[in-house]
Order: C-alpha cells, then sequence, then structure tokens
C-alpha cells in the first residue's frame, strides 16, 4: 500500500496545488499554507482513501508528524480510531487514489 | 454635481461560446446554438445542457483557490480578473476600500451535495466535506473575489433569480453614485447544470425537452420553442464615474444611463401576462437615465425561450416601442445560465454599442404569430445605435432593465 506520506503529498499536489518542491517531511502546516479549513479538508480526504476514521484534526506540527501518526492508526497500535463503521471489512485496501477535481 | 451615468471601463465574460470576452462575443456571432447532451445529466429527462468549453478552474486560477471552491465562483473568478485586466487596473496599487463589488447568483453551487447528502443519509457526518456549505453559499462569489482582487469596499450579493446578475450591475451604479466606492466590479454567476437543477426545472415544465436536438432546444422567440435550456457562466463589469475614468485615461467601452427594477406581485414563476411589471422596470430604466423611447436603438431581450416569456416580452416591447428597434436574445446560442445571465447580456450590449454590431438569436426559424418583432437571425446585422436596453425578468417576478449608451 502507497505510504501515508506519499498519499498526504500527492493530495497536497493535485487538491492543494501545493508545489512539490514545497512538500518536506519536515514542513510544517503553516509553511505549506494548509490552515485549519485546509487540514479538516486533508483528514475527510485521507479518511476516504484509506477508509477509517481519523481525528478531526492533523496531529503534530509538520507533516512528516502526521503521516506518521496515521500510519501508526493504519497499524492498529494507537489512538481511539477504529476501523469506521459501514465500510466493509473485506475490502482490500483503499481504491487507487482518485482526487476529485477541485 | 450628481453623477448620473456611470463608465463601463472592464468586461470578462465567461460563457458556452468560449472563455474570456472575445472569444464569447466571437461565438455569439456565429448563430449556433450551443446545447449538447452533458454527461453530468446523464439519465435524467433533460440530459442536455450549454457548457463552458474546456472551462479548467485550476488551470486558471490555481487549485489553492478552487479545491474550496464551487464551479460557480471559479467562473466568477476567472471574468473578474479579465473585467479587471481589461480595464487595465493594478490591483496591487489601486485604493481597496474604494471598490466595491457586486455579483448576483440566481442559485448556489452544488457541486459536492450530492455526495454530502449520501454521507449525512449514512450517519458518516465526519465524511461530510468542512468545505462543503462555504464552497457553495452565494455570497462566497463575492467573498473570494474580494480577496483575489483586493476589492474592500461595500462587497454585496444579490439574488432576483434570473435578474440577479442585472440587478447586481444596478446595485453597483447606486453605490458609485452614493460616493461609497469610486470602482466597482458588477456582475453575475451560476452553475445551472447540475443534476438536482435539471430535475427541478424540469418538474417544473420550464425546460426543452428536444433531446432530439440539444443544439436547437432554445428557440426564442421562435413558433416552436418549448422551454429553456440550462447553461452556466459568468460576467463581470468594471464600473466607474465617467470623470474618473477619463482622468487615468481609460477607455469606456460604454455608459450604463439607466436601471429600472420592479416587481410583478403575481406569481412565483409566471410573469403577469400583462406585463406590466416588466413594463415598468423598462420605463423606469428610461425615465432614470432622462431618455425616451427614440434614444432605444437595440434591445438585448430576456427572450428565454419559455412560451410564456417570450410571448408576454414580445407583448412589452410592442407596447413600449411604436416600432421596437432590432432585437436579439443570446440565450439561442448559449442557454440560460440563471443569475449569470443578465450580467451576460448586459456584457454583450455594450459590446454591441462599442462595435455597433448585434449578435443574432440563434435557433430563430419561424418568429411566433402576432409577435411583429425585428428579431436579428442567422447572422449579425451592423446597426447605427447609441442607446440600448438589456432586460432580465426573474422568477418571483423579479425584473431588472438596464438602458447602456455608446461612450
Amino acid at each position: 500500500m502507497e505510504p501515508v506520506y506519499d498519499l498526504m503529498a500527492r493530495l497536497l499536489t493535485e487538491y492543494f496545488g501545493v508545489p512539490e518542491e514545497e512538500i518536506t517531511p519536515d514542513a510544517t502546516y503553516e509553511q505549506l499554507e494548509i490552515d485549519s479549513l485546509a487540514q479538516a479538508e486533508m483528514v475527510t480526504l485521507l479518511e476516504d482513501h484509506l477508509r477509517m476514521t481519523l481525528d478531526q484534526e492533523l496531529r503534530g506540527e509538520t507533516l512528516g508528524e502526521a503521516a506518521a501518526h496515521v500510519e501508526r492508526l493504519l497499524a492498529g497500535r494507537a489512538g481511539p480510531a477504529e476501523a469506521a463503521a459501514g465500510h466493509d471489512a473485506g475490502a482490500a485496501g483503499p481504491a487507487a487514489l482518485t482526487v476529485p477535481t477541485p | 454635481m450628481t453623477v448620473r451615468e456611470v463608465a463601463v471601463t472592464g468586461i470578462g465574460l465567461v460563457t458556452p461560446a468560449g472563455i474570456g470576452r472575445e472569444a464569447t462575443w466571437a461565438g455569439l456571432l456565429t448563430g449556433t446554438g450551443l446545447g449538447a447532451h452533458d454527461e453530468d445529466l446523464a439519465g435524467l429527462p433533460v440530459d442536455f445542457s450549454c457548457k463552458v468549453p474546456g472551462f479548467d478552474g485550476g488551470a486558471l486560477l490555481g487549485r489553492r483557490i478552487t479545491w474550496r471552491n464551487d464551479r460557480f465562483i471559479q467562473l466568477a473568478m476567472v471574468a473578474a480578473r479579465e473585467a479587471v485586466a481589461d480595464a487595465a487596473l493594478d490591483t496591487a496599487a489601486w485604493d481597496g476600500p474604494r471598490v466595491a463589488i457586486v455579483i448576483g447568483s440566481a442559485s448556489n453551487g452544488g457541486d459536492r451535495w450530492p455526495a454530502e447528502y449520501r454521507h449525512l443519509a449514512e450517519g458518516r457526518v465526519d465524511a461530510i466535506s468542512p468545505t462543503a456549505l462555504l464552497r457553495s453559499l452565494p455570497n462566497m462569489v463575492a467573498g473570494e473575489v474580494s480577496t483575489d482582487l483586493r476589492a474592500l469596499g461595500p462587497c454585496l450579493t444579490t439574488s432576483t433569480a434570473c435578474a440577479s446578475g442585472a440587478t447586481a450591475i444596478g446595485v453597483a451604479r447606486d453605490l458609485l453614485r452614493s460616493g461609497a466606492c469610486d470602482i466597482a466590479l458588477a456582475g453575475g454567476t451560476d452553475c445551472a447544470r447540475v443534476p438536482m437543477g435539471s430535475a427541478t426545472f424540469h418538474r417544473m415544465q420550464a425546460l426543452s425537452r428536444r433531446r432530439h436536438d440539444p443544439a436547437g432546444a432554445s428557440r426564442p422567440f421562435d413558433a416552436d420553442r418549448d422551454g429553456f435550456v440550462l447553461s452556466e457562466g459568468a460576467a463581470v463589469l468594471v464600473l466607474e464615474r465617467p470623470d474618473s475614468a477619463r482622468a487615468r485615461g481609460a477607455r469606456v467601452r460604454g455608459l450604463l444611463s439607466g436601471y429600472g427594477a420592479s416587481s410583478d406581485g403575481y406569481h412565483a414563476t409566471r410573469p403577469d401576462p400583462d406585463g406590466s411589471g416588466a413594463r415598468r422596470a423598462l420605463v423606469a430604466a428610461l425615465s432614470d437615465a432622462g431618455a425616451g423611447v427614440s434614444d432605444v436603438h437595440h434591445v438585448n431581450a430576456h427572450g428565454t425561450s419559455t412560451p410564456l416569456n417570450d410571448r408576454v416580452e414580445a407583448d412589452v416591447l410592442r407596447g413600449v416601442f411604436r416600432s421596437a428597434p432590432p432585437v436579439t436574445s443570446l440565450k439561442g446560442a448559449i442557454g440560460h445560465s440563471l443569475g449569470a445571465a443578465g450580467a451576460v447580456d448586459a456584457a454583450c450590449t455594450v459590446l454591441s454599442l462599442e462595435r455597433q454590431l448585434i449578435p443574432p438569436t440563434a435557433n430563430l426559424g419561424r418568429l411566433d404569430d402576432g409577435m411583429d418583432l425585428d428579431v436579428v437571425t442567422k447572422v449579425p446585422r451592423r446597426h447605427r445605435m447609441e442607446g440600448a436596453i438589456s432586460n432580465a425578468f426573474g422568477f418571483g417576478g423579479q425584473n431588472a432593465v438596464l438602458f447602456f449608451r455608446t461612450a
């Protein structure tokens, strides 16, 4: 499965229009101009692609920290999140990433 | 001295005839109906519309803007940028608090609603986008344009159904007259070609059902017309007081001399059959301009292609003018963009005056019996004119008429 960091980087570029060269694991949301509204949208997109429930906001200060947190949740080793009710537990992971056209 | 009229110094257009003022104008001059099957409406009883060709908001505006805005906002932002560029205004240098925005919209966005309502029905509130409402609010058009162009004066939204865009231009003129601003960006936008729009207007029996001939479905004043065709688009005009426009060396494309508004107070969707509301708006626009019927040399009609509107409008024109000047309706070519239509029509009326050329009404094969109008058809008409009116009549009986003069 695609690493969460790569997925987030792709969403930042393709959906939020952040230039690829600005995206690094150490980049903060502020540096990326990802405000609270965009963060909430990012969470919604991640939940959709990963078929899981996340916290309402991204954790940590940087992209790398946020991705690591989601990876831990995915591995089922941290946080309050569990597989989202309503999703087919038998589904073979997320479908190929398709970014809705803004 | 009271400012009686205002200058139009910039025009931006995004329509099914093309992206941009000149692309739209060139498309309209061909007299071609642009209705076509619409994938977004597949499976519906009315599955065709007039769509802006190749509009990619992300490419034109950048995804940093478009991710949070529905299409109707994007259309307006592109038109606003073009209008400001056309007026040769520098948004970095202008006095932002003295720049007003008034943009009309008849409905709102709705790009995401089907998916969001599914989430709601499934009880998955957390799956609903935090932008679902924000991206679709009618006032966010003016808000986003304000942010994009640093226009920091009065920032308003008008909603008078199909007259919204014309109403916005009239209100903006009033703001200039009152001294509340020095520059006003005024216009309208809508993306009406959405599934629920098609379904509900179809249920209202307002849409053409010519699925076998989408390109010929919008037929203003034609004997065989059977309803309008959903469309989308945006138009923005830059308005300034003539003295300040000339002082900065601006090119003045035309003058907005009169604005008249009225309400039928008759029915939610049907115009008053005696045309009294539309007539009062028209007479008020002329009176506002200090003009008479002989000063009107062209009429850009509302001309939706619905049986009732076109009949009543033709009666009004015949009643007001002894011999109605050449008439055209752009909706034959580009359909009905609801809240954008009044602004698109106004913009093209200014271009007609500037270029002394009237675009033809597409799809008019046989003028309906008893209409007795001189409708321009098939090819553009070269015509000497100094004054022209642009009509816009909305559901709810809300009417707006604008009177323009050559600069």
